[in-house]
């Protein structure tokens, strides 16, 4: 009797081991969905453009038609502007939010407005394009000491944009922004377009002691200039700067 | 052989009978049924009870927590705290439970015969106002959201649900249902002119206090979205009031507070000649109080709150807790001093040298009243009896001042002088129960023996209305209609009463925002108002270096340098402080909670809000 027992429960078991690594429905997706947020100029040349990737500021909306529950798939956007997913093929819509980011949506089609529309297969890239209030063009940051410098061209795109805030960030890390950062400092001079030329003598005890941590734990820290247009809810940035810490 | 089968003949037969309990057939002891309920007029009554005690919302006393959000005060106790952004659903309030619960009182009650005509018109005002305030607090966080009026829907299996669902209503029309509302539920024979007790239940002058508010929000959105950079709104109006709607809401807005005030049920408590001490009772002290209007009450031993508990200075705490919260000195330099408009403290002199006080309460000689009412300054009493804070001591070497902290109530210096007191303030780590802000709270603190343990509690209510917010919304709403006569004179009978300078030149927007920003510290008042203003991303934009956006702290030291001709005097300091490491950050998407997705997935014709999608 046991060993009927014994012999059927064993032989169950081995048919729960077996058969248990099927117990999945669906396959994982497995088609990559990248893509960057540009800037098409007039003449059709595309400019890359650079942003806060930290704390979801970004945000894209996925959906796809024909399902019975309406949530959409939240992308984010890293500094540069650029995402990814691993989605299963499909044709989706993606949607960005008019009043989140440096920049107007690209009105597309009367009927769809800034909604862009793809077909997602394999690999597939997107681009979305958006018109920024303001770029940063030719910036260049350096670091003498305590003394930071950063200069840069600040180009108006939207005619009747105005300046915010100017600001120039300092991280230790290479996530720069107005979130990340251990010093900032802001410019209230001269709030239009054109040439920058921004100081920063670093002398906040909190501040220098950031940056003696910094020089002993990797010897660099990474700067950001950033600029806030009236009415956006954040800022654009230039590029992120290594700087040596002597 | 036979036997056996009249034995279970007999086993079968008892069994039949006993196996019959009513065990299954009892009626449920914890459920009252609507014939129960509405054969009493006690019951009834109770059932009141059950709706007043569901709106706990928002900031509250019973939340000490929640005041750390804002600027009005840190976190002392424990480590910092990393409080930056506001969540998508921050403060989100959402009960159609209760409006679901309300609607069916008064369905019930349209069916009982217990009790008058008179008295059931007067219930029906009651969980009308209720209701009204629901609609308001959800339309405050959210905008327009379906209105259900009396409805209470039932469900068959089959039905055709889509009937069921309710659109969103647009911002400005739940504005007008609780307007509508407020009026119908104030005019005579429904809701009583007279106070109730410790003005916990509804009256006329509530619901003319929550028009009164609901109007002059209801202004400030058409009036101040519309002059952003970006309006927020969406294309259906489920968020965001037509700009040519504001002077029609003021109108309103400022008739209803001017009701309240004529009405003279309600009056600016004023019959203490030390002005802290009168702000102070009619804030928080019930008895023979004339302030507040509308309240949620609290009362022992069932009912009692803990907010004296929590925030007691350690020198008077009678049991553990204490100390949990520290007002900013941001609040306090928000005060003005009784002639001078400019609150700031007088801590340094120009060259850089400290200003040497002979007393620490001395540092806030000729301030605002009501900031004593507010705060307890260093040097100021609880319950009779100094409340000392004191950082630690300075002493002078080779041309610096160098500071001293002690253990706290321990370490003295060579005279005898406790070195850092019981109360604080430490200046850094991540200790429990201790000050680190150089300020303790005053507002609605009680100083009965008791109210700080933790088998007693608090019977010390929660103003949610009171008349002065009726003088500063006339004076609000007449300012935004050019009428510059009566907004000076609502103010100024606000200030009168605090005890500071009226204002004699143009009253602005500003000036409205400072006054509320004193006059209702610490009341939930703040959130609402920057949010309505559409101040809020300014003021708390996410840089530290705007004083507005980060905490800053002050700590008192005295000098211990024998010789010196400021030996023992006292010097403060103000600085960022380690445990609020971070700006607030109010975004535009901040200004509207978002929608939940459950609501949208069961009622599809619900709009998400701006920025949402």
């Amino acid at each position: 009797m046991k060993k009927i027992i014994y012999n059927i429960a064993s032989l169950l078991l081995l048919a729960v081991f077996a058969t248990s690594c099927g117990m999945d429905n669906y396959d994982a997706p497995e088609s990559k969905l990248y893509g960057q947020i540009l800037y098409k100029d007039a003449g059709g040349v595309e400019h890359p453009l650079q942003v806060k990737g930290t704390g979801e500021a970004i945000k894209l909306s996925l959906y796809q038609y024909g399902w019975q529950l309406s949530d959409g798939i939240t992308l984010y956007a890293d500094q540069d502007a650029k995402f990814e997913a691993i989605l299963f093929d499909g044709d989706y819509h993606m949607i960005t939010n008019n009043n989140n980011g440096p920049w107007k949506t690209v009105q597309i089609s009367e009927v769809k407005k800034d909604t862009v529309d793809f077909t997602l297969k394999g690999s597939t890239e997107v681009k979305i394009y958006v018109t920024p209030y303001f770029m940063i063009e030719n910036a260049a940051i350096s670091l003498n000491g305590t003394n930071l410098s950063a200069t840069c061209a600040v180009k108006q795109i939207i005619s009747d944009a105005a300046i915010n805030t100017q600001s120039v960030f300092i991280s230790s890390t290479r996530f720069v922004d107005e979130q990340t950062n251990f010093a900032r400092m802001d410019y209230s001079e001269d709030k239009s377009a054109g040439n920058k030329n921004f100081s920063f003598a670093i002398t906040d005890a909190s501040q220098l002691k950031s940056l003696e941590n910094a020089k002993n734990r990797t010897g660099k820290v990474y700067a950001r200039i950033g600029i806030k247009a009236e009415g956006a809810d954040q800022f654009i940035y230039s590029e992120v700067f290594e700087l040596a810490v002597k | 052989m036979k036997k056996k089968y009249i034995y279970s003949a007999c086993l079968a037969f008892t069994l039949a009978f006993c196996g019959c309990s009513d065990f299954l057939d009892r009626d449920p002891d914890r459920i009252l049924s609507d014939e129960q309920v509405f054969s009493d007029e006690k019951m009834i009554t109770s059932v009141l009870a059950n709706f007043y005690g569901r709106m706990e919302w928002g900031q509250r006393i019973t939340d000490a927590g929640s005041y750390v959000c804002l600027d009005e005060a840190l976190r002392s106790s424990g480590g910092p705290d990393l409080f930056r952004t506001f969540g998508d659903d921050h403060w989100r309030i959402y009960d159609y439970g209760l409006i679901r619960n309300i609607n069916q009182f008064l369905a019930s009650l349209n069916n009982t015969d217990v009790i008058s005509e008179e008295r059931k018109n007067q219930l029906r005002g009651e969980v009308r106002f209720m209701r009204a305030y629901t609609y308001f607090c959800m339309c405050r966080c959210m905008g327009g959201m379906p209105i259900v009026g009396d409805e209470v829907f039932s469900y068959e299996s089959g039905m055709d649900i889509t009937t069921l669902q309710y659109p969103r209503s647009t911002e400005a029309e739940l504005y007008d249902y609780v307007i509508k509302e407020c009026t119908e539920i104030a005019a005579d024979g429904m809701l009583p002119s007279e106070a109730s007790k410790n003005s916990a239940r509804a009256t006329k002058w509530a619901a003319l206090a929550l028009k009164a508010r609901a109007a002059v929000y209801a202004g400030s959105i058409a009036n101040y979205n519309n002059k952003m950079e970006n309006p927020v709104s969406t294309p259906g109006s489920e968020v965001g009031i037509p700009a040519s709607k504001a002077s029609e809401y003021y109108k309103i807005a400022y008739d209803a507070a001017k009701a309240v005030i004529d009405g003279g049920v309600y009056v600016l408590q004023n019959n203490i000649s030390d002005k802290a001490d009168n702000f102070y009772a009619a804030t928080t002290l019930k008895d023979n109080n004339t302030e507040v209007i509308w309240a949620r009450d609290y009362k022992g031993p069932s009912n009692y709150q803990g907010w004296t508990r929590d925030n007691v200075p350690s020198s008077h705490a009678e049991d553990i807790d204490q100390a949990y919260l520290g007002p900013v000195l941001n609040l306090v330099e928000d005060f003005e001093y009784i002639g001078n408009r400019d609150g700031k403290l007088n801590i340094k002199n120009s060259d850089g040298s400290y200003i040497a006080y002979d007393k620490a309460i001395d540092l806030f000689k000729d301030k605002d009243p009501r900031l004593f009412a507010t705060v307890i300054v260093p040097g100021s009493s609880f319950r009779g009896s100094e409340v000392v804070l004191r950082a630690g001591v300075k002493r002078n070497e080779s041309g610096e001042w160098k500071s001293y902290h002690g253990k706290r109530g321990q370490d003295v210096t060579s005279r005898g002088l406790i070195i850092t007191p019981v109360n604080g303030p430490m200046t850094t780590g991540d200790d429990q129960y201790v000050n680190k802000s150089g300020f303790f709270v005053r507002k609605f603190m009680d100083e009965t023996v008791g109210a700080t343990t933790r088998g007693r509690g608090s019977e010390v209510w929660f103003p949610r209305f009171r008349v002065s917010e009726m003088y500063l919304i006339a004076a609000e709403a007449a300012m935004e209609m050019n009428d510059q006569d009566n907004a000076c004179r609502y103010l100024n009978a606000v200030r009168e009463r605090a005890g500071i300078q009226p204002l004699n030149g143009t009253i602005t927007l500003n000036d409205i925002v400072r006054e509320n920003r004193v006059e209702f510290a610490f009341e939930n008042h703040r959130f609402y108002d920057l949010k309505r203003w559409r101040l809020a991303d300014k003021l708390w934009d996410n840089n530290e270096n705007t004083s507005t956006a980060i905490h800053r702290v002050l700590f008192p030291y005295q000098i211990d340098q024998v010789g010196d001709p400021n030996d023992l005097k006292w010097v403060f300091d103000a600085t960022t402080t380690y445990m609020s490491p971070y700006p607030r950050y109010f975004q535009p998407k901040n200004y509207y909670n978002f929608i939940n997705q459950d609501w949208i997935n069961r009622n599809p014709k619900m709009v998400k809000n701006p920025y949402q999608s």
